[in-house]
């Protein structure tokens, strides 16, 4: 059974390979095999960069269009997941600082006091109902709140690429917390 | 916070992968590319019904091979189809791909597929024959009333519409009714007949190979018209004799290769005379 693992995870790796290798030639059905496969993976990250399933299929799709324009590029040893993974947070950010103009910062509000139940409360949500609350946050907050937690980067790193100060981007992250807490307890009852 | 962060930061990423892009999307993208990236042929051609017959294509190509391996193997089995058939000569003797060999007289008639041999020694058989099968595995002779196995041996068959007729001369040979299914082991010098109503076993009269397979003939009191009967056989001829003559008993031998001394041997011991007519023989007294 553990032979058969090994087996499928080696087959899915070259099916991929020889997709790649389609796709860098242009060939219409190698992108259209390849959009479907990697779709799903693809929503599970522009999701939580959107405000709505909408925006979500926007991104996406720009961010395909990307990674079919530069797949040429792509060294087939690497792993393309994480390639495409890049590109589409790229998009994200794209489509955040397109848009940033129509964006009213919230004023800041006195962070109230959130009780450590919000943790409990945490644990007992799927992937999809976390997805949900993080795309009611307001793009400004959303876009620190993923860059700096899900993603990994350093405020001055966000602040740079997103056009913003640092200090912007620390006050961002901490209003994104209490909003997504205060929702989490909010959806509770 | 650190913990609050590492448990959104779990349940964002285990959001699941599996989404398909819905119909409308995969447009979209697709003309997104056919702008940005335009190929000879644009997705013109691969538009809404290219993506069930992408895998219906590989489906039909799957289906024609596998009907054509199909056919393949079975034209090739039915080129290795055997069936011989006994007909002008007394006795044919045929070779078997194993080595075995049957041994088949006037009427007789064999069917075997020279393919499936290798896996099954498996034949049809109908009239008379002496088998003389090589050691092996088992050796299965169907007829339409019955059918024999063997491991390695020797037997005669007499099958026909009425009757079925096997005698084992060396081995061990197993006869299975085709209409109840009874089994029977013959031992060497056992026979069986079997016809649609009785299945008895008999103890053979004489051992060796039957006389029609040897060409020689032994007669001991033997009544004249069946000495006739099996010489007219032999040779094919039609033997005329005067009614006077029909109750003689004969002793003697002939055998299948010599006409004329047959008829010599048969006739001078009973103090007849032979003359050809033609084809026709005619025999009579010695005066």
């Amino acid at each position: 059974m553990k032979n058969f693992r090994l087996y499928l995870k080696k087959y899915m790796k070259d099916e991929v390979k020889l997709l790649v290798k389609g796709c860098k030639t242009n060939d219409r059905n190698a992108q259209r095999v390849f959009y479907s496969i990697f779709y799903g993976y693809a929503m599970s990250i522009c999701l939580r960069y959107s405000n709505s399933r909408a925006d979500a299929e926007e991104i996406i799709n720009d961010g395909f269009l990307k990674v079919f324009s530069k797949i040429e590029i792509f060294d087939s040893d690497l792993e393309i997941k994480f390639w495409m993974k890049r590109i589409f947070i790229n998009t994200a950010i794209d489509h955040f600082r397109k848009n940033k103009k129509h964006y009213y910062q919230d004023d800041i509000e006195e962070a109230s006091a959130v009780s450590s139940k919000d943790e409990d409360v945490l644990d007992r949500l799927s992937a999809e109902e976390i997805t949900k609350l993080v795309q009611s946050l307001a793009p400004s907050y959303q876009i620190v709140f993923n860059l700096y937690v899900i993603e990994g980067y350093k405020h001055h790193e966000i602040a740079d690429l997103l056009g913003i100060s640092e200090g912007t981007s620390k006050s961002n992250l901490s209003m994104a917390r209490e909003r997504l807490k205060r929702a989490i307890i909010q959806n509770e009852y | 916070m650190e913990n609050f962060d590492k448990k959104v930061k779990e349940k964002l990423l285990s959001y699941p992968t599996s989404e398909l892009p819905a119909e409308s999307e995969l447009m979209k993208m697709m003309s997104m590319l056919d702008e940005a990236l335009p190929t000879e042929k644009g997705s013109v051609t691969i538009d809404s019904e290219a993506k069930p017959s992408f895998s219906i294509k590989i489906f039909y190509k799957l289906a024609a091979s596998i009907s054509f391996l199909f056919i393949a193997f079975y034209s090739v089995l039915l080129l290795n189809d055997v069936s011989i058939e006994a007909t002008e000569i007394a006795v044919k003797t045929v070779k078997l791909p194993d080595g075995s060999q049957v041994n088949m007289k006037d009427g007789a008639s064999i069917k075997y597929n020279k393919l499936l041999w290798l896996f099954n020694r498996d034949l049809t058989f109908e009239g008379v024959g002496f088998f003389e099968v090589e050691k092996g595995e088992k050796f299965s002779v169907h007829s339409m009333l019955g059918s024999t196995q063997v491991l390695g041996t020797s037997f005669t068959i007499i099958s026909n519409q009425t009757k079925y007729e096997v005698g084992c001369l060396t081995g061990k040979v197993s006869v299975t009714s085709k209409s109840t299914g009874e089994n029977v082991l013959l031992l060497p010098g056992d026979g069986i007949v079997l016809n649609k109503a009785i299945f008895k076993v008999i103890k053979l009269e004489r051992l060796g190979e039957p006389s029609w397979v040897s060409g020689e003939f032994y007669f001991e009191d033997e009544s004249f018209d069946n000495v006739i009967s099996i010489l007219q056989d032999q040779y094919s001829v039609e033997i005329s004799y005067p009614k006077e003559v029909e109750k003689l008993k004969y002793t003697g031998y002939f055998d299948n290769k010599d006409l004329k001394k047959a008829l010599k041997l048969v006739c001078e011991p009973l103090e007849l005379e032979y003359n050809f007519d033609g084809k026709k023989i005619k025999l009579s007294a010695l005066n």
